[in-house]
Formats: C-alpha cells, structure tokens, sequence
C-alpha cells in the first residue's frame, strides 16, 4: 500500500464552556452526530460519513480552546516506531490507556514547542451511523445540518513553527504542502501527510497552545451556501465567508462556535502527491493566500483565537 | 441585547471609540473591558480573559454583558498594542 504511517487527523479535543449550547451547535447546525457522553461529561461526536468511532470530542470548562490532536496510524506497530522517533527527536512521550476515550485503543502522545499536545493511535472502533460498504447508497441517513462529512483539518497558533516544520517533515513523515515567509521569518505552514493539501497548519504565535479553527469538510461549494443560509437563519457569529483560500484553493466559511472556538466548513482544495513541490507565499501576497477573493487579511484572522 | 451585538445593530451612538468585535461568544477576550458604572448581566466568559478576581471588579468581555442601566466602560483589550498588518514576529498584549 502506499499510504503508511500517519493516515489522517482522527479526533480533535475542544473546551467549550457551555455544553448544551455547543451541543446543539455541533449536532444541529454542522450535522454531526452524537455517539455517546462518557463518565467524565465529555461528549464524543463524529461525521456519519465518517467510519470510526468519533473524530470530534468536547470537554466543559471555564476557558474556550484546544486540549489536544490526534492522528490515526496505519498500524499498530506504527505506535512504537513513531515512539521511538519522537524519543530520538527529544519530545517526551507518555502513554494514553486503551478505552480513556471509548471505543479508542492505547494512544501515545507529546508537547510540541508551540504548546500542541499532539497523540497517535492505532485502534478505533467504528460506530453508527457510518456509511454501509456493500451495494452502498451514497448515504445512510439523511444529511442534516451543514451536511459535513468529516472533520478535516485544525489551524493552530503558537512559536516555534519553524521546529513544528521540522518535526513534522522528519519525525512523523508529513509533507509542507504550501508556507508563507515574511521578511522577519516563517509566518505559516500547511502540512500534510496524506493527498489533501493539508491535515494541520499553523501560524507563528507568541502565546503557546492557542487554537485558530477546526474545519468539517463539505461535499462542495453548493453546501458552503447552504452552510451560510444556516449561519444566517441560526444568527452564528461568522467572522469572514463564503470565500476562498488561494493556499489549499479550498472554499470556505469561517464563524465561531458558542464558546468562541473558530470553526471553518471547507469544500474543494487541490489534491497533494508527496513529490509535488511546497508552494510558497510572501509578504505582499499573504492577503490574496489566506482570502482570494478579499485579497487582504481581516483584522481577525492573526488576533482572534481561543 | 449583548453589547457587541448593540454595536452590530447601529444601536450604540457617539462612542469615542469602537468596541472591538473577536468571536462574540466570551472566548477570545479581545473586547475585554472594565465597567466604571453602571448595572448588567453575564453570559459565560472565558476564564483565560476574566478571572473570577477580575470579574468580581467589572472586568467584562463586553460581547457577553447585558446592560440594565447606562454603562461606563473602560476598554482592557489584549490586541491594543498589536502591530499593524501580519509579521512573523507578532507583538501582543
């Protein structure tokens, strides 16, 4: 097979700060499902396009933000190779119990530099709904919602981007599909370590952990305007959309959920081979990059995180 | 009506100064303020932005606050000192 190691971001962790309103956010108006609530109260989402047991968990708390990543390894033994390069690399790894969230198998994980907690596992039970394999219809249910697919890709911000592009090319084999320097240095980088443009990004940062957005990936640009229709008939807080990125070409909404944790819904992009060249962005066309057809940053997209 | 959301609606005349407008939902803190006067009410607020100290002496998101009598606000917003325009070298707070 040609697709080894790291297969694709499998959850992401959230705070929100009210749970009954992030609840209804996530379900009702992005289209997820709920699989189940565990026993510490946190809930656990997913795609029912998705196969796996949930890509999107969330956790009450005071403050609004980022917990952790996670990506899903092609194989078990995947989880002590990458152990041992995460070692070498001299991040320190600890190790997650099988079941700590349900239906997931042991996970390690680790801090980046820019203050990522970032996880790998293996095992994942599947759950329902999820799409049916044999004589297959193009869905099981209804879309609902937004009608998102998957959960995508997360943007997260924080210093040291530069050792993030260096542990992510050399240590767990992701791709820099597209970077933006500035004359002072990196200020962004699109990563990925499967054919989508991109799987994770981040934005140079000075306050360590911070989140810019998770993104649930629609069917096409059609569904960008139905998801718009949503925000405006559910009165959402939408920073900036429907437009397009010039980095990734994806189309896009960017709004906020009931916390204020950036959520994106993002339909298109190119698809990335591993041998194609990393695409790169300077200072007089990061506007054009970020939003094309804006063609200049929004005062939000380098301040507003949780 | 949330403060912001006020702003938003044309509803709030001959301020000196705009109120910052972040996520509106009391998770960012880039409209973080104090209230010099004046009654409201709360909606949930991130504690990385208002600690319970802070809120006990008025300091607000003014997103999430609902005011119940003229307000006398005093701006504490994190972005002030951001530079202008994006820089790999981003200056904050």
């Amino acid at each position: 097979m040609a697709h080894t190691g790291v297969l694709r971001p499998g959850f992401i962790q959230l705070r929100v700060l009210d749970m009954p309103a992030a609840l209804e956010h996530y379900t009702k108006r992005i289209g997820l499902h709920q699989v189940t609530e565990g026993p510490d109260g946190r809930v656990y989402l997913k795609a029912a396009d998705e196969f796996d047991h949930h890509s999107f968990v969330l956790r009450r708390a005071d403050t609004a933000g980022f917990d952790v990543m996670a990506f899903k390894v092609r194989e078990e033994s995947d989880l002590d190779m990458f152990e041992k390069r995460v070692v070498e690399w001299g991040y320190p790894v600890d190790h997650v119990a099988a079941g700590e969230q349900p239906g997931l198998g042991r996970r390690i994980g680790w801090m980046l530099e820019s203050g990522h907690r970032i996880e790998l596992y293996h095992h994942a039970d599947q759950s329902d709904p999820k799409p049916r394999v044999h004589n297959p219809d193009v869905w099981e249910i209804e879309p609902h919602g937004m009608r998102a697919r998957r959960f995508d890709h997360a943007l997260l911000y924080g210093p040291n981007i530069r050792r993030n592009l260096d542990f992510f090319t050399k240590v767990l084999d992701f791709s820099c599909a597209e970077r933006v320097d500035m004359p002072d240095g990196l200020l962004a980088i699109w990563l990925t370590a499967s054919m989508k443009a991109h799987d994770i990004a981040f934005v140079n940062h000075p306050e360590p952990g911070k989140f810019h957005h998770a993104a649930f990936e629609l069917e096409n640009w059609n569904d960008i305007g139905h998801a718009a229709d949503i925000l405006t008939r559910y009165d959402v807080s939408v920073d900036i959309g429907p437009t397009r990125h010039g980095i990734t070409r994806g189309q896009t909404i960017y709004f906020f959920d009931p916390s204020g944790n950036r959520n994106e819904v993002f339909a298109g992009g190119y698809s990335y081979y591993p041998d194609n060249p990393t695409r790169t962005w300077d200072a007089e066309q990061v506007g054009k990059g970020i939003f094309y057809y804006e063609r200049q940053l929004n005062d939000a997209f380098l301040s507003v995180v949780t | 009506m949330a403060l912001e959301r006020a702003q938003g609606f044309g509803q709030l005349k001959g301020l000196p100064r705009k109120l910052p407008v972040g996520c509106r939902r009391g998770g960012c803190g880039v409209c973080r303020a104090r209230v010099l006067a004046g009654d409201y009410r709360v909606t949930p607020m991130s504690r990385a932005h208002v600690t319970e100290a802070d809120e006990a002496e008025g300091v607000v998101l003014a997103c999430a606050i609902y005011a119940q009598s003229d307000l006398t606000l005093r701006l504490e917003t994190p972005s002030l000192g951001r530079t202008k325009g994006p820089s790999a070298n981003q200056v904050f707070g």
